[in-house]
């Protein structure tokens, strides 16, 4: 290897010290032997040099702020953050889980027992024959009112208009607002409303269903229908719709469309 | 490391951590800001670091810490009180220690910390470049300079005494 002036400060220290190898060493003895002037330099650092010692009245007198307490035998088995980490996750896994599958299963139960209500509608002669007058007035007969056999959509209104009266009570309960006698009336007269609505619309789905019209018509019928259904809901049932105003009027926000438990449709208009 | 090592630590190495940047700084404030500086950023990575492993971490942490501030603060590094006249020896002594002190304050915040890291603290030339963050070959060559420009000022203060 070669030692020259650019590098020689890389080997000078390992030199003074004796950490150089064999090579190193003959190659630096032979650059020093042709630099006197920094071979002088060299060889004067050893002799002057000063050795350095510590200064021990220099100490850090606040060691205290920097201890951190050590904890007890149970919370060091907190410590160990990993396993903590990975049982509050399992247990939260696990609950949730639980909590779907009970959920699920009241769900089922649920549908099941409303299917079960909703059929299980025992209709006596007199009713059956009330029934069959009702069947055939002209308002059921019009082809704009279509009866659909999926019993789900045929319950729809009422369920949404029960969700509605829930979710109202439930925020009138949580904001406190206006427990006036007006309101309590209101409600009791939109119940026995949606207590016939829903009887109703039992007896319709307990009635053989009547065939659909062909697509093309079933898609436009269907926009009128839907449209028109409610219209003929909130004539029919002017109680409820009293009752929606009421509560529409008093809610905290300045677009009632942002009403978040009303449903949309409830705030559209045929314009 | 456990709390009971990171506590050991504290114990055994804060002194020479607050040696090590006072020399540098020699202001008690700015000193002990780095040295709290230092514990706490151990403290936040104790679970990475460990016992055995401690020592060369926290002189890490410091020097970058102390090289953070003097860039900031552009620090010039200030003297010692001198003591009261009387007892002789004791002024021997500090006027040597003076002089060491004074000489030191003329390298650069890297020439003086390499220097006391080794002479100081006794670290050996492949510690002191993961320290610094330099290559072996620097460390050599700043050490080198760094003692040739400390006998040249301690042999001019001499002169001027």
């Amino acid at each position: 290897m070669t030692i020259n002036k650019s590098n020689y400060e890389i080997y000078a220290l390992d030199y003074l010290e004796g950490n150089l190898s064999a090579s190193e060493l003959s190659a630096m003895k032979s650059f020093l032997k042709d630099h006197p002037l920094i071979e002088a330099e060299i060889e004067a650092l050893q002799a002057d040099w000063v050795e350095l010692q510590p200064d021990p009245s220099l100490v850090y007198e606040r060691k205290e702020i920097l201890l951190k307490p050590v904890s007890s035998p149970k919370v060091v088995w907190f410590q160990n953050v990993n396993i903590y980490r990975w049982s509050s996750m399992v247990a939260a896994v696990l609950l949730l889980l639980f909590g779907y599958g009970l959920g699920y299963f009241s769900a089922q139960e649920e549908t099941q027992a409303t299917v079960a209500t909703r059929q299980d509608t025992s209709l006596t002669p007199e009713k059956k024959e009330t029934l069959v007058a009702v069947a055939t007035t002209p308002e059921i007969m019009t082809p704009k009112r279509t009866i659909n056999p999926n019993p789900k959509l045929e319950t729809k209104p009422s369920i949404i208009l029960d969700t509605l009266l829930s979710s109202v009570v439930n925020n009138l309960v949580e904001n406190q607002q206006d427990t006036t006698l007006q309101a309590g009336n209101l409600i009791d007269e939109a119940s026995e409303s949606v207590e016939s609505l829903m009887s109703e619309t039992a007896l319709l789905a307990a009635l053989p269903p009547k065939p659909l019209p062909p697509l093309e018509e079933t898609s436009s019928i269907k926009k009128e229908t839907s449209s028109h259904n409610l219209l003929a809901m909130a004539e029919k049932y002017p109680k409820i719709t009293k009752l929606i105003d009421y509560f529409v009027e008093r809610l905290p926000f300045q677009d009632a469309s942002k009403a978040a438990f009303v449903p949309s449709y409830f705030l559209e208009t045929t314009e | 490391m456990t709390i009971e090592e990171y506590n050991h630590c504290v114990r055994l190495h804060s002194d020479g951590v607050f040696r090590f940047i006072f020399k540098n700084l020699a202001q008690r404030s700015d000193t002990e800001d780095v040295v709290q500086t230092t514990f706490e950023k151990l403290w936040i990575k104790r679970e990475m670091v460990s016992y055995d492993k401690a020592k060369s971490y926290l002189f890490s942490i410091a020097y970058h810490t102390m090289i953070d501030l003097i860039r900031k603060q552009k620090f010039v590094a200030a003297y010692q009180n001198i003591p009261e006249k009387g007892d002789e020896q004791l002024e021997r002594q500090f006027e040597a220690k003076e002089l060491m002190d004074k000489s030191l304050a003329h390298l650069s915040p890297i020439q003086k910390s390499l220097i006391l890291l080794r002479d100081y603290e006794g670290y050996d030339y492949e510690e002191i470049a993961k320290i610094s963050e330099l290559s072996l070959s620097q460390v050599k060559v700043y050490l080198f300079r760094a003692r040739k420009k400390l006998q040249e000022t301690i042999q001019s203060l001499e002169k001027a005494i």
